[in-house]
Order: C-alpha cells, then sequence, then structure tokens
C-alpha cells in the first residue's frame, strides 16, 4: 500500500508544516547542539515528546481534525519521521521523545516497565537514548560486552561497559542500555536505566554529520539497577533477548529509511528551489532523481506495512534501508555537484545535509549488514516472487 | 607507492601527519603566501597564509581593494582547523589555467595521500577486530571495498606520476580527484561510525573534500590559453 490513505496524509500534511518550523534553526543546530533546547515552543518538539506512547497509557494523544495518531505504528512512523527530516534530519534525531526505546520498550517491556517509561515521558519532554553500540564491537549483539552482574546480596544488579555512539547520550534523562547477564545468546538482555544513577557517564562525541543529535559515550561503572529494570523479566530469555531484539529492528529500519527519504527529498527540493533555471539534462537528472525517491519511499511504506502486519519480517525493512541510505548519500551529493565548485561553502545546508547523510549508514545495521541480510532472505525464499533455492529455503515464493 | 620527488612531502604529510599541515607544504610549494584562488572565487588556506596574504594565485591580484573578497565560516565539524576560507577572489582565467594545472596535480598527490592513509588506518582498525565468523579482514564484502578501493589509488598513482606537466587540459587531472573521493566513499564505511567521528579519520576525509569541492573546475570552467 505505498499510496496513502486519508488519515495518513492528515498526518503528512500537518508533520510538513511542523517540520517547516524547524528548518531555519537546522544550520544553528549543526554549530551547537543546544539550540534544540530553545525550540521547545516549536509544535514538532512538542507533539514528538509525547509520540509512540500506547493508547492504554496515553490520556491526551495527537488529535487531527478528529483522528487520533499514536505513532504506534511502523506507517505511522514513516509517514511522520519522513516529513521532520525532510526538515532537518539534525533535528528529527535531535528531539525528545520515546523513540527507539520506546519500540523496545513496547515490544518487551512488562506492565510496570511500560508506565514508568510512559509516565516519565508524560511529565516533561524527555530525552531518551537506546545504548547498543560498543566501542570494539559495533552493534553486532553476539559480540556485546557490557555486563549485568547480580549483587552478592541479591538485592539487585549492576551494569558494567562502556556504549558509543549514542543519540542524546547527554540530554537524556532514561533509556535502555544493551548487555549481557550469562554467555550466549540466551544470556542477552536489556534494562531501562536512569542516568541520575551512580557510575552513570555520558560524554560527548563529535560527530561529522547530525551533530544536533549530540552523540556520545557512555561508561557504565557498576551503575547499580533492580530486578524491575531488567526489560521483559516476564519473557523467556529468548523472547527478552535476540529474538525481541531482531523484532524492534525489524520495526525500526523503516523509520531510518524514511528518514533517508526526508532527507533526499530536501536536497532535491533545495535544487528546485534555488537552481531556478535549469539546463534540459540537469532538468532530465531531476526528473530522475523526483522518481528514484518516488520508488524508495513507495519501497519503504511496503517495508513499514510488512513489519506491521508481522514485526518479524524485515527483509523488505533491510532492502528499504539499504536502498535508502544510498540514495540520502547519492542525492545529497548530485545537488552539491548541481551548484558547481564551492557548493560545499556557498550552500551550507547542502554541504549539512550531505554529512547527516552518511550518519544513516551506521543507523540500524550497516549497509553489509543489510546486504547480507536481503541475499539471506532471496536465499530462503522470503522475498514475494523469488523462490528460495538455498539450503535455508522455506517458500516457493509467488 | 612511487610519489613524484616534488610531491612527496604534501603526500607523506596527508597519509600520516593531516590535511592541515600537508595543505601548508603544497600552498609553500606553489603559491608563495598567496592565497590560491578556486575556479569559484573561493580559497581555502593554512591559517598563517590566510592571515598573511597580500595576493591571490595565480593572477597575483593584489588581496587588499578587492570588492566583495571576504572570509567565510568554516563548516561545523572542522571550524576549530587551522584554516581559512575565502570568497570573491579573482579565480584562474587564461593564462592562469596553465598554472593552476600544476595546483590541481599537487592537490591531487595530497588527496591520494589522504586516501592512502585512510586505508592504512582502516587496515589497521579491522586488523584487531572479528566478526561472529572471523576476521573482520577476512570478509569478502569487506576484502573487496579494499581491493576496489587500493585499485583506484593505483589508477590516480599512474595518471599522476605520467602527468604531462605542459597538457592543455585539466580533465585527466579531474577525473583522478573524481576517482579519489568515490574510493573514500566506498572506503569510510568500512570503519563504522568511528569513521564519523569529528576527531577521528573522517575528518581528514571531509577536509580532502572540501578542498575539492573548492578546487576543482567544472568542465566549463576551464578556459586554457590557445
Amino acid at each position: 500500500m505505498p499510496q496513502l490513505d486519508h488519515r495518513l496524509r492528515l498526518l503528512r500534511r500537518h508533520a510538513r508544516g511542523w517540520a517547516a518550523e524547524l528548518r531555519p534553526y537546522a544550520l544553528d543546530l549543526d554549530g551547537d547542539p543546544d539550540v534544540v533546547l530553545r525550540l521547545r515552543d516549536a509544535t514538532a518538539f512538542h507533539h514528538a515528546a509525547r509520540l509512540q506512547i500506547p493508547a492504554a497509557f496515553n490520556p491526551s494523544p495527537l488529535v487531527l481534525a478528529g483522528e487520533r495518531f499514536l505513532l504506534t505504528s511502523a506507517l505511522e512512523r514513516v509517514v511522520f519521521c519522513e516529513e521532520i527530516a525532510r526538515g532537518d534530519l539534525g533535528m528529527m534525531l535531535a528531539l525528545p521523545g520515546a523513540s527507539m526505546s520506546g519500540v523496545l520498550v513496547a515490544a518487551i517491556g512488562d506492565r510496570a516497565q511500560q508506565e514508568w517509561f510512559y509516565g516519565r515521558l508524560l511529565e516533561r519532554p524527555t530525552w531518551t537514548f537506546f545504548a547498543l553500540t560498543e566501542p570494539d564491537g559495533g552493534t553486532d549483539a553476539a559480540g556485546l560486552r557490557t555486563r549485568a552482574t547480580e549483587s552478592t546480596d541479591g538485592c539487585g544488579w549492576h551494569l558494567t561497559g562502556r556504549k558509543r555512539y549514542i543519540s542524546n547520550a547527554l540530554r537524556a534523562s532514561m533509556g535502555v542500555v544493551f548487555h549481557r547477564t550469562g554467555d550466549g545468546p540466551l544470556g542477552l538482555g536489556a534494562a531501562l536505566v536512569d542516568t541520575t544513577a551512580a557510575g552513570f557517564t555520558a560524554t560527548a562525541v563529535p560527530t561529522l554529520g547530525v551533530r544536533g543529535a549530540q552523540l556520545g559515550a557512555l561508561h557504565l561503572d557498576a551503575v547499580p539497577i533492580t530486578a524491575e529494570q531488567l526489560l521483559g523479566r516476564h519473557l523467556s530469555p529468548m523472547r527478552r533477548g535476540s529474538w525481541g531484539w531482531q523484532r524492534t529492528f525489524n520495526l525500526l529500519r523503516p523509520t531510518v529509511a524514511a528518514m533517508a527519504v526526508g532527507l533526499a527529498q530536501a536536497a532535491c527540493d533545495h535544487v528546485r528551489e534555488h537552481r531556478r533555471v535549469l539546463r534540459p539534462d540537469e532538468r532530465d537528472l531531476l526528473a530522475r532523481v523526483a522518481g528514484e525517491i518516488e520508488g524508495v519511499r513507495r519501497l519503504t511504506r511496503r517495508a513499514a506495512v510488512a513489519v506491521d502486519a508481522d514485526s518479524g519480517s524485515g527483509h523488505l525493512a533491510s532492502a528499504a534501508k539499504l536502498r535508502a541510505t544510498r540514495l540520502a548519500i547519492g542525492v545529497t551529493r548530485w545537488a552539491l555537484g548541481s551548484f558547481g565548485p564551492g557548493a560545499r561553502l556557498d550552500q551550507p545546508l547542502l554541504d549539512k545535509f550531505a554529512r547527516d547523510a552518511t550518519a544513516l549508514e551506521y543507523m540500524e545495521g550497516t549497509g553489509n549488514v543489510q546486504r547480507l541480510a536481503v541475499a539471506a532472505a532471496l536465499d530462503r525464499g522470503a522475498f514475494d516472487g523469488y523462490p528460495g533455492v538455498g539450503p535455508t529455503a522455506t517458500t516457493g515464493g509467488r | 607507492m612511487t610519489v613524484v620527488a616534488h610531491w612527496t612531502r604534501p603526500y607523506d604529510a596527508a597519509r600520516s601527519v593531516g590535511v592541515e599541515a600537508a595543505l601548508a607544504d603544497l600552498y609553500d610549494r606553489v603559491a608563495g603566501g598567496a592565497l590560491v584562488a578556486g575556479p569559484a572565487g573561493q580559497a581555502l588556506a593554512p591559517g598563517p597564509v590566510g592571515r598573511a596574504a597580500e595576493r591571490v594565485w595565480p593572477g597575483g591580484a593584489p588581496l587588499r581593494g578587492l570588492d566583495g573578497a571576504t572570509t567565510v565560516a568554516l563548516p561545523a565539524p572542522v571550524r576549530d582547523a587551522d584554516l581559512a576560507a575565502f570568497r570573491g577572489l579573482p579565480g584562474p582565467d587564461g593564462p592562469g589555467w596553465a598554472s593552476y594545472r600544476a595546483w590541481l596535480l599537487g592537490l591531487a598527490w595530497l588527496r591520494l595521500g589522504c586516501s592512502a592513509g585512510l586505508l592504512d588506518r582502516i587496515r589497521t582498525h579491522l586488523a584487531g577486530r572479528r566478526a561472529a565468523d572471523g576476521p573482520l579482514l577476512r570478509q569478502q564484502l569487506v576484502q573487496a571495498t579494499l581491493a576496489e578501493a587500493v585499485t583506484d589509488q593505483l589508477t590516480v598513482e599512474a595518471l599522476l606520476t605520467d602527468a604531462d606537466p605542459d597538457a592543455d587540459s585539466v580533465a585527466d587531472l579531474v577525473q583522478a580527484h573524481h576517482q579519489l573521493t568515490a574510493a573514500d566513499h566506498a572506503l569510510l564505511p568500512v570503519l563504522g561510525a568511528a569513521g564519523f567521528t569529528g576527531d577521528g579519520p573522517g575528518r581528514a576525509v571531509y577536509l580532502s573534500h572540501l578542498l575539492a569541492d573548492v578546487y576543482l573546475p567544472a568542465h566549463c570552467d576551464v578556459r586554457m590559453p590557445a
């Protein structure tokens, strides 16, 4: 369903307006990540802070023209995030709210954990962090080194380890820390962590792009947590570990793809707006770029529909993320090139877009991770119309 | 790697010290204390040159009194670099393009050094890392990327080594620069997010690309003397 229905078009139209409010601050935010703190009155800031809170915990959801939006579905997130990223990707990632942690808490948190997490979000605009990546192992879950160890008195746990490249690490007041409690896949876990806890330290990691997201490094020095903070304690070790994580990442990947589509569209818009006179070959190229963006946009929406139907079905999401990242990087570089020599200094917003685009490569699995996932899905016949041929084939395709 | 002797220092500095040091050497070698203006009238100069320059190369125009010549803020991730950016300068024109070829050649050696340095750092970085099924350096997708990049670098080296200093076009050098940019773009993601930090290898790559953006002419800009 690549075409949006009335309800989603309504969301898109409003989100586009909210993003336009943020755009004038995009370059300021690039220079100073604290600029977002001065945008509390912006509509997108206010809404982002309270979205992704499920109906059971949300007394005042977003209502537009009588329609209620929770952004708990991947398709709604895709529509919203594309438009906000079209305003500015750095701003999108700098906004407060449930963000990636919210998807994990919704997927594997128990009722009390969800009440605590969403309750904090409802109190005031609150930033959250999602601490998976580690300095030496990237996002490879099997290589996680951060440990949760049970206290000798049996009264709680302690988290020890290091995380790196964590968005909003310095301004977040809570988030999730991925860790292991033991060796092997059954030893994987995630915990809710309050950033005021003893032993929790966050330091800034300067980046080339999406500087508004203020990436940080976390140093966890025996951070005390209670058993109640271990996410998914009501689930089996597999379901609260790699099984649950995989589904969460599948739900998140179309959102990252949508951000890439929004950024590519922003670069395309910039060329249209600032290069009013185009040669015929340039007009042809612009039309091709617009067509390419639309193709990836539709693939991304399909991927969102697929994970909303089955969160275990992440192969289209991998394809969308792979192609959307290439799109954003390619279109932002093309846009710079279309202004000729000196574009990076003369068009600082486009230079920023091109720097921001490279961040997408590292979000939710690199290009190579997605290529391997797509290849494995092709082998097993997961793509409709492409029968499996490898030893893992399970279906005959269409 | 055999570097033409004249360009050894900017190449080596870019490969193992940093872009700022390499650019200072290149400026010393080519412009003698003047600002080097690109085809859009911009210059990116070492800080000391930017603060003291009195003329613009290649035309030799005095900087003082140039209408519209202004400094430009550096992009946020490199604003701490000891570099100065300008716009509104007279770019290469007429006979200036012949001299400008030497600048593009030296800049290509600098950028080749930067690209080779990136490959060095990637190989060192990956040597100590493992994926689930073995060393990252042995992963076929990684090996393919490194092989393509080193092949690009070798191609550029071959082109630069035998570059004709009196050629009546800069097209070959422009191609070399674009090939280096593409090689860097392919290589950097291999580092993962470590290549995206403002104080990591990506910073030098970004500066290299900023230099290319300031100094690479579009085809229609070049009017070599008859």
